[in-house]
């Protein structure tokens, strides 16, 4: 099997390790597959899905910003939060994205306004993950 | 020698403090029982942050056009941030930490500095000097969270970007065990490749990085990411080094009061059977004389 050694760290918790068969990510410019042997790649992860292929198939999870490592021996990817979709409070990501979105439409400064706006981006694809598992 | 009364007095007052010495021991012993889980992981999770990004930087051909990463100016403004506990009764580790602070700001004598404060002791030790701090965040020590990691972040990225502050330190307390807290000085930017010499490199043989999909945007994500982690990381070491350092002078303080009780005790007994003693000598004395004179 064409596996490879992934770990998805958080700085709360490591949040996967282990052999997989795929990785999918979100960059800046769109989705990228990671397979066994890729080169060795620094890149930027975006708020979004991430999704994990093991012998079991498909896992997915929600992934906050943070950036990837491709080495020949690993894959490491350091993110801020991970989740897995039973993991997701949806209340509270909903509450969340109501009172950004709320937040983002009175006068901020700018600092409070990219807060704002990556607080809205986390809430809605947490509460997409979730959906995808419903 | 003083009366019962006052003893008696004494000995509540002492049984009261210790009381309160006693639950404040209990409070951060079991506060610090539930950060030692994070803080384990967090410096482990450091460590690994802390190499990938030596290897990013020593596997980077040109870093000259990145801003975050680059030499020292001649002149210079720096930002400190001082970060304390929001209360005392922790023995010497606010005080520790405001004179680490002081070093490092003796260090830039002359130059520009700005001031931010994480925790009210900090806070309240500047405003009383006459030098209240440009930036404040209060409630934020006592239980790190990576929101608040993120808005400090955030503020340090912005002073950078608009030039206000060249250079970017935190003065937090290094957490090595329960026994053992020291202050210390990190530098959060620029980001340099001699910050790095305390780590290993995971994976040293490799020519070049690829960089998906440009080494600017990559480096304009990297390193918010990366002081993220870093500023979570001294957030989590400081709150459970005052933890710490808040248990182990609640324990001296109660035990200090056990040794005072046990010494007034004693002197309370000692007095009551003086008392006891003198009012018996009293009635055989007046005894004898009026069975004298009967």
């Amino acid at each position: 099997m064409n596996t490879f050694k992934l770990e998805v760290l958080t700085p709360r918790r490591e949040f996967y390790s282990g052999d997989v068969e795929a990785v999918t990510i979100v960059l800046e410019d769109g989705e990228m597959t990671l397979l066994k042997d890729h080169e060795p790649m620094l890149a930027a992860l975006e708020i979004g899905e991430m999704r994990i292929k093991t012998a079991d198939g498909w896992k997915n999870a929600f992934a906050s910003q943070g950036f990837v490592e491709v080495r020949p021996d690993e894959t490491l990817i350091f993110v801020q939060t991970c989740e897995w979709p039973e993991d997701i409070d949806e209340a509270r990501a909903e509450e969340t994205r109501q009172r950004a979105a709320e937040a983002m439409r009175q006068k901020l400064s700018i600092i409070e306004y990219k807060e704002s706006q990556a607080a809205l981006a986390r809430s809605m694809m947490r509460l997409r993950v979730k959906k995808h598992l419903n | 020698m003083s009366s019962l009364g006052e003893i008696k007095g004494h000995i509540s007052a002492i049984e009261q403090t210790r009381q309160i010495t006693n639950a404040m021991y209990l409070i951060s012993a079991s506060k610090m029982r539930s950060t030692i889980k994070k803080i384990d992981y967090n410096v482990k999770y450091m460590a690994r942050l802390r190499s990938t990004m030596k290897d990013i930087l020593l596997h980077t051909d040109d870093l000259s056009g990145y801003h975050f990463i680059r030499r020292r100016k001649e002149s210079r403004n720096v930002l400190i941030i001082l970060v304390t506990g929001d209360k005392g009764m922790c023995g010497g580790y606010n005080l520790n930490a405001v004179s680490k602070f002081k070093e490092t700001e003796e260090q830039f004598a002359g130059e520009g500095i700005r001031i931010g404060a994480v925790g009210i002791v900090g806070e309240e030790f500047l405003e009383g000097r006459g030098t209240p701090p440009d930036y404040k965040w209060r409630g934020v020590i006592q239980d790190p969270t990576l929101y608040s990691a993120r808005q400090i972040a955030a503020t340090v990225i912005d002073e950078y970007d608009s030039g206000r502050a060249d250079e970017i330190y935190m003065v937090y307390t290094k957490y090595k065990n329960s026994m053992v807290q020291t202050a210390d000085v990190m530098q959060l930017l620029p980001i340099e490749l001699e910050d790095f010499e305390d780590v290993g490199v995971e994976f040293a043989e490799r020519t070049q990085l690829n960089f998906e999909p440009s080494p600017k945007a990559v480096f304009a994500n990297l390193v918010p990411q990366y002081l993220i982690a870093l500023i979570f990381n001294m957030l989590v070491q400081s709150s459970t080094g005052e933890y710490a350092a808040r248990m182990n002078a609640m324990q001296t303080s109660t035990s200090n009061a056990d040794e005072m009780l046990a010494g007034l005790r004693f002197e309370y007994n000692r007095t009551r059977q003086l008392d006891i003693t003198n009012e018996i000598i009293e009635i055989a004395a007046t005894a004898g004389t009026v069975a004298d004179n009967s």
